[in-house]
């Protein structure tokens, strides 16, 4: 114990001035979506004298005949659609190489593994060229089509099933005469419980950040989610500077709900990456 | 990695329950060559069910684009006379001889190089750090609370990370920057090196995830080897050295792959932080270059571009991975 004891203001120290670190740009953001835009500039300072937030979510919302509202909407469709429905699918593959043994198998694992290793940021201007040749670019379609697939979801969800479903419960259903898909949906599914909601979490995250692809593919704003949509009123801020209230009130306003989220539904991140980490 | 056993395998090996006893039991009923193919068909069919919609999908967003990708960063657009239509030659290995002696080129690489050797590196060191120092605090509210503030800048998208230390490092907007200059120290990081003003964003968004990576290997450290070494008398600081960063060996190198595959295709935080700093070319790396390439319309160079990342990418990560596996191994 004596050790220990030695140790502690060290360990403490360390994580004061790393609290501060990741915590203080976050606060910052909040304190500046209380200033108006003179203020920002004035009085750069940690506290708000004033509080001008409600009239900077009005200023922010009526801009650009209110186009803010629409990104948050695109986002949540983009990130909540993509993850949902990429979530079932890389379950289902995880379970049909977890549970069968079927010729390929081993060669259809490897791929997807191999598919972890490749970025999606190597795909996206390939994939611009693809879609353009179908017209598909400029679409709803263009970004949430390569967010269905997510070989480390696959991976993840395989890993969670050899975890949380025993062998004997799907080999029970079939003998009782269930057929396989069905003991997947109504008996592997809610098995999986936390192994499911981190893979969601995971592609939900992923997709909500996403920057390049509908960088690439997307010209007509309506169609931006939040990321592209600040990214391109802070590149105008030379020919509008009250562009930065807006900015950061947005900003404040996309990350909120996800940091609190993020931090609601920690224990699943926890116990999801445990699993792959005694795998792996 | 345990063999996952199917249907079809043998009988469970979790052998006692009664739920597998009776399967056996019927098992041995069902030995008819008639009724296993049955059985057999079924199963066939309830793989290709499952995983069909998701292979369409991988084949056509994941190895078609690797492919077009490959395909097309071996021609060229060339004009044979000064009136004519430009027309797509094949030139073989011709668009990597260009990437790989192309100036641009080269400087991005050598960006990301340094960016490997610095910010890179560092957020590994530092996640490792901050689980370390987390773990040794286990159950108490401060390690919680810890653990949440690290990752909380995790959920924040790039984009939107990079506009905020973009305003972090402008003087006229830096509670840092002002508080810097009032004790005398006349401080601009929007001039300091680009390497840094970028790795800063990725420190600060990516230590989180490192830390989750360490505390999952950390998490699967038997507690009882380490009970044992502190009946022995080892302070805990000999306990982190001497046995959980040996045990986190895996872990270190999953790190390790996730932050060479950031680097190398870093591109999100160079792109934000240009619309604030001035320092930050638009061919800075790699991607960048391939997604400027491919703006003015040169495809075949921005595919060849692509395609040698991912190779890259590819080779460096397997080769860790495998050294790793073998490392563990033996």
């Amino acid at each position: 114990m004596t050790g220990l004891r030695k140790v502690q203001p060290a360990n403490a120290a360390v994580l004061v001035v790393m609290c501060a670190y990741f915590v203080l740009p976050l606060w910052w953001l909040a304190v500046s979506a209380t200033k108006t835009q003179g203020e920002l500039v004035q009085d750069s300072g940690l506290f708000s004298a004033s509080n001008h937030f409600l009239s900077n979510v009005a200023d922010l919302y009526a801009r650009d005949s209110g186009v803010f509202g629409r990104w948050l909407v695109n986002s949540l469709l983009y990130a909540g659609v993509g993850a949902a429905v990429g979530t079932v699918l890389a379950a289902a593959v995880g379970y049909a190489l977890s549970k069968y043994r079927f010729t390929g198998r081993d060669a259809l694992f490897n791929a997807i593994l191999a598919g972890v290793l490749v970025p999606p940021a190597a795909l996206a201007l390939p994939l611009f060229l693809m879609f353009s040749r179908v017209g598909l670019t400029n679409t709803y379609w263009a970004v949430l089509l390569p967010s269905l697939v997510s070989p480390l979801a696959v991976y993840l969800a395989r890993v969670s099933i050899d975890a949380a479903v025993p062998d004997e419960v799907v080999e029970a259903a079939s003998v009782d005469g269930a057929g396989g898909v069905r003991t997947f949906a109504l008996i592997g599914l809610p098995m999986m419980g936390p192994g499911l909601v981190t893979i969601f979490l995971f592609q939900f995250v992923l997709i909500w950040n996403n920057f390049m692809l509908p960088l690439i593919m997307l010209n007509d704003s309506s169609l931006y989610p939040v990321t592209l949509g600040l990214y391109n009123w802070s590149g105008q801020f030379i020919q509008d500077p009250t562009l930065a209230t807006s900015v950061l009130v947005g900003a404040l306003i996309a990350v909120l709900p996800v940091i609190v989220g993020f931090l609601l539904l920690q224990r699943f991140w926890n116990t999801g990456l445990t699993q792959g980490a005694v795998k792996s | 990695m345990p063999d996952p056993i199917s249907p079809l395998a043998e009988p469970a090996t979790a052998a006692g329950s009664a739920v597998s006893a009776d399967v056996r039991k019927v098992r041995g009923r069902s030995a008819d060559p008639s009724r296993r193919n049955r059985r057999k068909r079924a199963d066939l069919r309830t793989v290709a069910v499952l995983t069909l919609p998701f292979l369409v999908l991988f084949a056509a967003f994941y190895i078609a684009p690797i492919l077009y990708a490959i395909w097309q960063s071996l021609f060229a657009l060339r004009r044979s006379g000064a009136y004519r239509p430009a027309e797509n030659v094949f030139v073989g290995l011709g668009n990597y001889a260009q990437v790989l002696t192309d100036p641009a080129f080269q400087q991005s690489l050598a960006n990301v190089g340094l960016y490997a050797i610095g910010p890179s590196t560092l957020t590994v060191l530092i996640g490792l750090l901050i689980a370390l120092v987390i773990d040794a605090r286990a159950n108490r509210l401060g390690a919680k609370l810890a653990r949440a503030a690290v990752f909380a800048p995790y959920a924040v998208p790039a984009v939107i990370g990079a506009t905020i230390w973009g305003f972090l490092y402008a003087p006229s907007t830096s509670p840092f920057v002002s508080a810097a200059q009032a004790v005398g120290w006349d401080v601009n990081p929007l001039a300091g090196p680009v390497v840094w003003q970028v790795g800063n964003i990725a420190l600060w968004t990516y230590i989180g995830f490192n830390v989750l990576i360490f505390a999952s290997g950390l998490a699967s450290i038997d507690p009882s080897m380490l009970e044992s070494a502190r009946m022995d008398g080892a302070s805990s600081l000999r306990i982190a050295w001497s046995i959980k960063l040996p045990l986190l060996r895996p872990s270190i190198v999953l790190s390790i792959v996730f932050n060479l595959i950031g680097t190398l295709q870093l591109f999100t935080e160079p792109m934000a932080l240009r619309t604030l700093s001035n320092e930050i070319s638009s061919v800075w790396t790699p991607n960048m270059l391939a997604y400027s390439e491919a703006a003015a319309n040169r495809y075949s160079f921005s595919a060849a571009v692509s395609t040698l990342l991912a190779v890259v990418t590819a080779v460096f990560s397997f080769a860790l991975l495998r050294a790793a596996t073998r490392g563990a191994k033996s």
